[in-house]
């Protein structure tokens, strides 16, 4: 579960990117947040993930106060959540597979585990036969399924994406939609996803979240883009 | 501490890799350590030799005094427990005059061999000091002695060398000092341009849940890898040259005065010495990179 309380957060140049966000988030739901840009999406995408600390407010992510993290205790609550970026981020001197397996290196899992769950990963985003690939020889939609592939490897129970089909044709943004859709259904994980891909918030509608400004201006249950004057 | 040894293996296969797939990179700070070494390990040479010549000629010198030849054995011997007892002598040899004129003609030749009836030469005392520094105060303290005809040494131009030697010796150290500093940092902000240049990479390993340990660990050997394969060339280039250098000059430096360094062991040392310095230098520049990046990246 994911919980905002009077969460608020600016930067050194004074802008105010949170202003007082209360958000709850259950365990198990897919969740859009949407708004233009510059109204905290990607802040918000910060704290989540212990990037930034919160000025004001308690951001609770699993029962961890996300908020008080140490500098050294941030690796170890990443392990629990999975993130996915615009950019992709693999590592560009590794392979797929290597990519896919050191997230699960990192936790002492043994040997024969890792290339075990590798391989389901891989068959689960459709990867297989991309294993022994760098990152630079994929095309754009299967960087981020590789990616994808890396957020989910240690079971997170929640998913961050900032922006997932930013940098994606409509047809790749589908393919990637879709396999998200099928992480959350089959794995039950809950995902918050970042867009401002109106057409991919109307076709599969999910929970959507306003954000403008700094305020959630809107949280639709029945989801929906909604449309500014 | 435990799971450190654990992943130890996993951290020199990735260090490998990484040296492996950042070539070019590999390459510049490799030669970059080459280079400094390369100096460290010249300067080294000088030091270490003029130290040897210092100790050499120091070894040698001796202050010979005459003995007034009215002296009959017992003034000898009382006058040989004086000096010994005098502060900063370290010993004191009594040289006959046949053992003089012995000596004479073994180094000047068979010339001499008519002054064996009539020896000209004096009872000698052969003295050694303590510190060359004290020759001068001790052969005068010597003249004053009764019963002694003359005590004589190298002169001011021994004196001089080893004045000479001595500051050679001295800022040679601190030179090879300073340079080691110039190189550690040399080293160290060449790793850092290589660790900056993958600064996305360690960002990425956090995102993921490496910890800062896990993180550096890998860079860290792939550093001590960095130092030790730059120290490769200068050992090579050293031992080569230098024992090329101490058989063409069969071991002497223009004079027999003063002695090279013998190949073995100052070639081990030297290598050691490169080795250990690149190897040190690698880890602590990796390790002040990569800390210094993963400090300011939550």
């Amino acid at each position: 579960m994911i919980l905002l309380k009077n969460v608020s957060k600016s930067y050194r140049n004074g802008v105010h990117a949170l202003r007082d966000i209360n958000l709850e988030v259950e365990d198990g739901e897919f969740v859009y947040i949407i708004g233009p840009t510059g109204c905290g999406k990607s802040t918000l995408i910060k704290i989540l993930d212990g990037e930034e600390l919160p000025d004001d407010g308690e951001v609770f992510v699993n029962g961890i106060n996300v908020g008080k993290l140490r500098h050294a205790k941030v690796p170890l609550y990443r392990r629990n959540i999975g993130v996915i970026f615009q950019d992709f981020r693999l590592l560009p001197k590794m392979t797929v597979f290597e990519n896919i397996a050191f997230a699960l290196e990192v936790l002492a899992m043994e040997k024969t585990a890792i290339r075990r769950r590798v391989r389901e990963v891989l068959e689960l985003v459709d990867l297989q036969d991309k294993a022994k690939a760098f990152p630079e020889q994929l095309s754009g939609g299967q960087q981020q399924r590789a990616t994808i592939g890396r957020a989910i490897a240690n079971h997170p129970k929640v998913l961050i994406a900032d922006e997932p089909t930013g940098n994606l044709d409509p047809e790749k943004s589908i393919e990637i939609i879709q396999l998200l859709d099928k992480i959350n259904q089959v794995e039950k994980t809950t995902i918050v996803m970042v867009t401002h891909d109106e057409k991919l918030v109307n076709a599969y509608k999910k929970r959507t979240i306003a954000l403008e400004e700094g305020f959630i201006v809107a949280d639709i249950k029945k989801g929906g883009y909604i449309q500014h004057d | 501490m435990i799971e450190f040894v654990k992943y130890l293996p996993k951290h020199v296969l990735s260090a490998l890799k990484g040296l492996q797939r950042h070539m070019a990179m590999t390459i510049s700070s490799v030669s970059a350590v080459s280079v400094t070494l390369l100096l460290m390990a010249l300067f080294f040479v000088i030091a270490g030799n003029v130290e040897n010549f210092t100790q050499h000629v120091e070894g040698d010198l001796k202050i010979h005094v005459a003995i007034d030849s009215i002296a009959n054995q017992d003034a000898i011997t009382a006058m040989e427990k004086e000096i010994a007892k005098m502060q900063d002598v370290a010993a004191v040899h009594f040289s006959s005059k046949e053992e003089e004129l012995d000596a004479l003609i073994k180094e000047s030749g068979s010339v001499f061999q008519r002054y064996k009836d009539k020896n000209p030469m004096p009872n000698v005392f052969i003295v050694e000091v303590k510190e060359a520094s004290k020759i001068p105060s001790v052969t005068k303290a010597l003249n004053a002695i009764d019963g002694i005809e003359k005590a004589e040494y190298g002169g001011e131009s021994i004196q001089h060398m080893i004045d000479t030697f001595s500051f050679i010796r001295s800022s040679g150290f601190i030179f090879v000092l300073a340079l080691s500093l110039i190189a550690l940092f040399l080293i160290t902000n060449t790793i850092k341009m290589t660790i900056y240049t993958r600064n996305t990479e360690l960002s990425i390993m956090r995102f993921v849940g490496a910890n800062n340990a896990y993180i550096k660990t890998p860079f860290m050997m792939e550093g001590m890898c960095i130092g030790i394969l730059g120290a490769i060339l200068p050992i090579a280039l050293m031992c080569i040259g230098y024992s090329t250098l101490y058989h063409m000059l069969n071991g002497y430096f223009l004079s027999s005065m003063f002695v090279m360094q013998p190949l073995y062991p100052f070639l081990l040392q030297l290598s050691a010495v490169l080795v250990g310095s690149g190897a040190l230098v690698g880890v602590a520049g990796s390790f002040l990179a990569t800390t210094k990046y993963l400090r300011w990246r939550r």
